[in-house]
């Protein structure tokens, strides 16, 4: 899987306030809606439906929220990098400043899954997310985000 | 989770010492601020002053963060506004609303993303007397849960002399009933947890939960103790919200007769319901009680909204002949006190409507939840999500999944054919599991794993 076909610099959020694991699925519904002609509360709904049956946070920071939405056409990507780290209600309890935001269409069946993995391999790499978390604003979040380590390129 | 709570009234209040010890983060708003700082004194709760409907009462109690708003006051109106405010300004995840006026609750067009933003409506006095009915259907029962849908139901059962099980082996149920399936999922002996095994001894006195479907209840409680007979002859003290509902839904059913102390509100009885026989008395008169035929009644319920009352009315009419009594009682202090005695059931109005809130705060699909033994031991009912790569349960055989300690695994119920656990049943996508939990603070773990892993879309 390529990176680029699923990080783009429009869905690259820098610095976000979270405040709240809510108010965050609410912000990020919006920004992501202001790029893709979606509805933001179609796309916060989904969110907050997946959430209920167990959080998408992974630990050590990391959330991965994903959900089908039905009128996505392709698979959406946005990278948001938070402001101060918010309560996720993850595995390990540990708050969250790193989210991976992830929308496919209604009707998709397998594809997803690899990108989910891959992904989660990816923010599983300590420097990645070391960079990642030293960025300062959105272009810096976008470069730092495509410097992708080899090593996981090849387990996948 | 964060969660605001509208009105620090009783069931606000319980509700918030209730969820308090769960862990969530609770603010509590009341225009009343006594009654604020009451609640502040013994509970680790957040407080805001004010109308509880108004948008910036709302914002300062931190809606926009909230993920659910429980508006609980006494005001049907004050909720639903609220309701919508939460929705309209705030995206409240969840909204739960309290109804006591039988015209909403029964217009439920009214309520959903186009009309008002309500997501759950509860209705306390529908679910006290819905509880006491499922008590009167089932004689010699203390408590009887539904799960999917009434298809399985969980009952609890004092065990006495004169049932064919008591001092046996549970295994021999089998033997007695080769054609009823069913399982014992808990016994409390002397208020101590057993997690029966097939050869656990059922003992008299043993308050047993067992779990079967709804046509093989009465089988299996015929071997915890003699059959009751069907109660007929049904006194009510107390004409209030819960004593009307409960006496309609009852009325064709039993001869019911209803005694209500204020004359005016026994006008507006007579004119609702049919077949109750209303009358003008006070229950805590010995002659009135006698007059009424207290001596012949199966069972008599005290549903006053005066605890004290209602205790002595109860024992009242017990010692004048009623063959069981029933209490309505709010304050859970009492509760532990008077269950056992000479009052056959206490119910605790708050508790019942805790479980059916719980259902909510939970996380995973989870359909019911039902508190029981005063709030400390739970049942649930939770849909399997997910499959063998994303669920820890799905594709598994019962016997083969981690629970924890003091929970098990009731029944299955798949597409609407119930499944008593065996160990050797193996869960599917979608199957509704009902567990039994004597410790509720195992909650997270059996939330846990039922949860979907990351991988799940």
């Amino acid at each position: 899987m390529q990176l680029e076909s699923i990080i783009s610099p429009e869905l690259t959020f820098c610095n976000i306030e979270g405040v709240s694991k809510k108010r965050l699925l609410e912000t990020s519904a919006e920004l992501i809606a202001s790029k893709v002609d979606i509805n933001p509360d179609e796309i916060y709904e989904a969110l907050i439906a997946r959430e209920q049956l167990g959080s998408t946070g992974l630990g050590n920071g990391i959330a991965i929220p994903h959900c089908r939405v039905p009128k996505c056409e392709k698979t959406i990507g946005c990278l948001i990098k938070l402001a101060s780290p918010i309560d996720f209600d993850s595995i390990d309890q540990k708050p969250v400043d790193l989210l991976f935001f992830l929308l496919v269409p209604e009707n998709t069946i397998e594809g997803h899954l690899e990108v989910l993995r891959t992904l989660a391999e990816l923010f599983k790499n300590q420097s990645y997310c070391d960079n990642l978390r030293k960025s300062q604003n959105d272009p810096e979040l976008y470069a730092a985000a495509m410097q992708a380590p080899n090593s996981n390129k090849q387990t996948q | 989770m964060k969660i605001i709570i509208l009105g620090a009234n009783k069931i606000g209040a319980s509700l918030a010492e209730n969820l308090e010890k769960e862990h969530n983060d609770i603010t509590v708003v009341d225009s009343d601020s006594n009654r604020l700082r009451e609640l502040k004194d013994r509970l680790d709760i957040g407080t805001t002053v004010g109308q509880p409907s108004f948008p910036d009462v709302l914002a300062n109690a931190g809606a926009q963060d909230a993920d659910m708003l429980i508006a609980v006051t006494d005001s049907d109106e004050t909720n639903l506004v609220a309701c919508q405010v939460a929705f309209s300004l705030f995206r409240t995840p969840k909204k739960i609303c309290r109804l006591r006026a039988n015209s909403y609750v029964n217009s439920p067009k009214l309520f959903g993303p186009e009309a008002i933003p309500v997501d759950v409506v509860i209705s306390p006095e529908e679910i006290a007397s819905h509880y006491i009915k499922s008590l009167l259907d089932l004689p010699g029962s203390l408590q009887v849960m539904d799960f999917a849908d009434g298809l399985v139901q969980l009952v609890a059962v004092r065990a006495e002399d004169g049932g064919p099980l008591v001092n046996q082996e549970i295994r021999t149920l089998r033997e007695h009933m080769p054609n009823v399936d069913t399982r014992v999922a808990a016994i409390f002996r002397r208020n101590r947890p057993i997690i029966p095994q097939g050869d656990t001894i059922i003992e008299r006195d043993d308050e047993v939960f067992f779990i079967a479907a709804k046509e093989n209840i009465r089988s299996v409680m015929s071997e915890m103790r003699k059959v009751d007979n069907p109660y007929k002859r049904i006194i009510i003290a107390g004409g209030g919200n819960i004593g009307e509902r409960l006496a309609s839904s009852i009325e064709k059913q039993y001869r019911t007769k209803l005694l209500e102390i204020s004359l005016d509100r026994c006008d507006v009885l007579s004119e609702t319901l049919n077949h109750t026989t209303v009358l003008h008395a006070d229950a805590s008169h010995r002659e009135a009680l006698l007059e009424e035929g207290i001596d012949s009644a199966d069972v008599f319920l005290a549903l006053t909204n005066n605890d004290e009352a209602n205790i002595m009315s109860s024992l009242l009419a017990k010692r004048l002949g009623a063959s069981r009594v029933m209490t309505l009682i709010a304050n859970p202090a009492y509760v532990d006190l008077v269950q056992g005695g000479e009052i056959d059931i206490a119910i605790s109005p708050q508790l019942a409507t805790i479980g059916s809130l719980l259902r909510h705060i939970r996380r995973g699909d989870i359909v019911n939840v039902h508190s029981l033994r005063r709030g400390a031991a739970e049942a649930i009912e939770v849909i399997a999500h997910g499959d063998k790569s994303t669920s820890k349960v799905v594709g598994k055989a019962i016997e083969n999944i981690d629970l924890p300690p003091g929970t098990t695994i009731g029944a299955i119920v798949r597409d609407n054919k119930v499944l008593i656990a065996h160990d050797n049943v193996i869960i599917e996508t979608d199957d509704h599991v009902i567990l039994f939990m004597v410790d509720k603070r195992k909650i997270s773990e059996v939330e846990t794993l039922f949860q979907v892993g990351f991988t799940f879309f």
